[in-house]
């Protein structure tokens, strides 16, 4: 299996393969042997000669599904980490996807509750970071905020109203 | 009064199976009440019986008075634990309880009352003597008779709901240009909350300290503190670290803090288990703030460094049986830290984390307690509060304490959904924590250096992650690739799972042990 992964502003070629009971990696060319230990989502993994204790679990929404990409939590040692996997044949590298920039991004929901609050206007150039819609669950509310600058083309939900993890609220264009 | 025999637990999650707990200790049969998100909750296997109360939005089950007393009265207890939360500060429903013929496990409904209404507190305690945080003693009316007050206090100064708590209908005003709009907004927000629109104004006491006094006091006039705790580490006024005793707090001011708070008690006509907090400024001056009637979240620390069971006290003092502690007896013995364990995502402004908890260990080992009802395959809901589990260490001394919470926190580990560990190691390992310094604006005014601090990861690490990840998937593509090629559907564990993510737990039927 290929797949690109993202850890923060980082970013490795893997190709993963069975090999008896253990892995066979390829990382960024560089060939080495895993061997991933324990069931359930908290493992030991063994990579270089090293030990870790390693628990990782897909996050349930996140990731863009139209580009193969999926979303992975990983801790190890005490730390978060959050790793993108992305299908080497399905999406460019992170410089080809400054061109898409232009497209259409769809803000979503990443859990369900309630929109309390709508602080953009359709037609509104909006800053990345900037505010865009409140929604509480948990008893919290939370600030929506633009992934990336740009102009607000569609407002789908309105204030009061429930949404489902997943859901999109905004499209920024 | 005959001892009791069985009682009813009113609440969810940590504090229902702390109370499961205490009942098995004393002999007396627990039996709870469940929504539908919970009837596979911990508490629930635990207790004697377990009977349905409603749909999982606490509105619909666990905050229904009248259900709750008829499935008490249906399953043969003769008291209600109400936990913290929910109902266990409704003087309704303790009056409904008492009328019902049952114990209401907290204090009187009238003690309730006094103690409630923020601004009547305050002119109570002020005409006995306790010191109180300058500002209204009455509803603020209108813009002027702020605006005097704080002409004569100077800025900043918070607005509060009367009806208060929680930071809901609180707002700091740092220029009287923004009294009119804030006084608007506080009043709206405090009506909505608590159906009381009542607002009244104190001076904003900066760089102080949120210190809080535990007290019992029982139904023969009889009342003791059990100390200070330490709870000036938080986010936004919600407590994240709490410990006892307090670096702030000599044997002198604890004496004095103490009996303020048995003053407060006696003047209020509290009974049972019950927290006067207080403001600590830099000179070591006190200002009352509020009574919290019920059992706090943070009552383990006391717990752990005078040796006493809390919830039992509560229970013996609600049976009507007479404190058997004097105050001369009792001074803290060590050092006791808690952690408050959030299903938050810390890197993302404590943004909720509902999910399945995929697989879990927790800590143990010497000085460890953990309060938790987490088991793994339970889904950690949208309808209740974040609390999934409180961590606490004990050591002779406070050094130990913290060295020993640095092991449990780096023991302790939750897959499926983020939590505020990480949050907690740093911030335990910090040097502010070592060394005692901060205040309650310290969480806050340091939250963007957390952050980053959480965030950073070496080469190395970041490659081991991005391995791991990517082995985990190859796994998961392996596994459903073996499925479609046996044509199976994927198994019902997962099927279920996947549904109590979108939803929360599917309904099944109920069970009730005789």
């Amino acid at each position: 299996m290929k797949v690109l992964a993202r850890v923060g502003d980082r970013e490795f070629a893997l190709e993963v393969s069975r090999d008896g009971a253990a892995y066979q990696v390829s990382i960024e060319g560089r060939e080495a042997k895993a061997h991933v230990e324990g069931h359930g989502a908290i493992r030991t993994v063994t990579l270089d000669q090293l030990t870790v204790e390693t628990a990782a679990w897909p996050v349930a929404a996140a990731g863009d599904g139209t580009r193969g990409e999926t979303a992975w939590d990983v801790v190890a040692g005490g730390r978060l980490q959050e790793v993108r996997l992305v299908d080497p044949l399905r999406a460019g590298r992170r410089g080809e996807d400054a061109d898409h920039a232009g497209g259409p991004t769809e803000v979503r929901a990443v859990m369900p509750g309630k929109v309390v609050a709508v602080l953009a206007a359709v037609g509104q150039e909006v800053e990345t970071g900037q505010g865009l819609l409140v929604v509480e669950a948990m008893k919290m509310e939370n600030e929506i905020t633009a992934p990336r600058a740009g102009r607000v083309t569609a407002i789908q939900v309105k204030q009061g109203e429930p949404v489902d993890s997943g859901a999109v609220l905004l499209t920024l264009e | 009064m005959p001892p009791l025999r069985r009682i009813l637990i009113a609440n969810r999650g940590e504090i229902a199976l702390r109370v499961v707990r205490a009942c098995r200790d004393l002999g007396i049969s627990p039996v709870m009440v469940y929504s539908e998100a919970d009837r596979d909750s911990l508490p629930v296997r635990l207790a004697d019986q377990a009977l349905p109360i409603g749909e999982a939005p606490a509105a619909k089950s666990y905050l229904r008075s009248d259900v709750i007393i008829e499935a008490a009265i249906r399953a043969g207890a003769d008291a209600i634990h109400p936990g913290y939360g929910f109902l266990a500060e409704n003087a309704a429903f303790a009056r409904a309880t008492a009328e019902a013929g049952l114990v209401f496990i907290g204090p009187p409904p009238e003690a309730m009352q006094a103690v409630g209404d923020k601004v009547e507190a305050r002119r109570l305690m002020s005409k006995h003597g306790v010191p109180i945080i300058p500002g209204l003693t009455d509803r603020a009316a209108d813009t002027t008779s702020i605006a005097a007050f704080a002409r004569q206090a100077g800025y900043p100064i918070v607005l509060k709901a009367a009806a208060g708590g929680g930071g809901k209908g609180m707002r700091v005003v740092r220029a009287e240009a923004d009294l009119a709009g804030a006084l608007r907004m506080a009043r709206s927000e405090a009506g909505a909350s608590f159906g009381d629109d009542g607002i009244y104004a104190e001076k904003l006491l900066e760089d102080v300290r949120h210190v809080e006094i535990q007290i019992l006091a029982d139904a023969h006039g009889h009342a003791v503190h059990l100390g200070e705790r330490e709870c000036s580490l938080q986010r936004r006024h919600q407590k994240l670290v709490e410990e006892a005793p307090s670096l702030a707090v000599t044997p002198e001011l604890r004496r004095r803090m103490g009996d303020l708070a048995v003053q407060v008690a006696r003047v209020s006509g509290y009974r049972n288990a019950g927290t006067v907090e207080f403001l600590l400024d830099r000179e070591g001056r006190p200002y009352f703030m509020e009574v919290n009637a019920r059992l706090q979240v943070e009552h383990p620390v006391t717990e752990m460094v005078t040796g006493l069971d809390l919830v039992r006290a509560q229970i013996a003092i609600a049976a009507g049986e007479p404190l058997a502690i004097r105050q001369e007896d009792l001074a803290p013995r060590g050092w006791a830290i808690e952690c408050r364990i959030l299903a938050e995502d810390p890197v993302h402004g404590f943004r909720p984390q509902p999910g399945r908890i995929r697989a879990l260990r927790l800590p143990a080992g010497p000085g460890i307690r953990v309060d938790t009802a987490l088991q793994e395959g339970d889904v950690v809901s949208l309808h209740y509060d974040a609390l999934i589990a409180k961590l606490c260490a004990w050591g002779a001394d406070r050094d130990e304490a913290v060295r020993r919470m640095l092991r449990a926190l780096g023991e302790f580990q939750v897959a499926g959904i983020r939590t505020t560990i990480p949050f907690d190691r740093e911030v335990i390992a910090g040097e502010a924590f070592r060394s005692g310094r901060f205040d309650i604006a310290w969480v806050d005014s340091r939250m963007d250096a957390i952050r980053a601090r959480l965030l950073e990861s070496d080469d190395q690490e970041a490659e081991r992650a991005a391995v791991a990840a990517a082995v985990a998937s190859f796994e998961e593509r392996s596994r459903s690739a073996a499925d479609a090629s046996r044509g199976a559907t994927p198994d019902a564990w997962a099927l279920a799972g996947r549904r109590a993510q979108m939803q929360g737990p599917a309904p099944r039927r109920g069970w009730a042990r005789p």
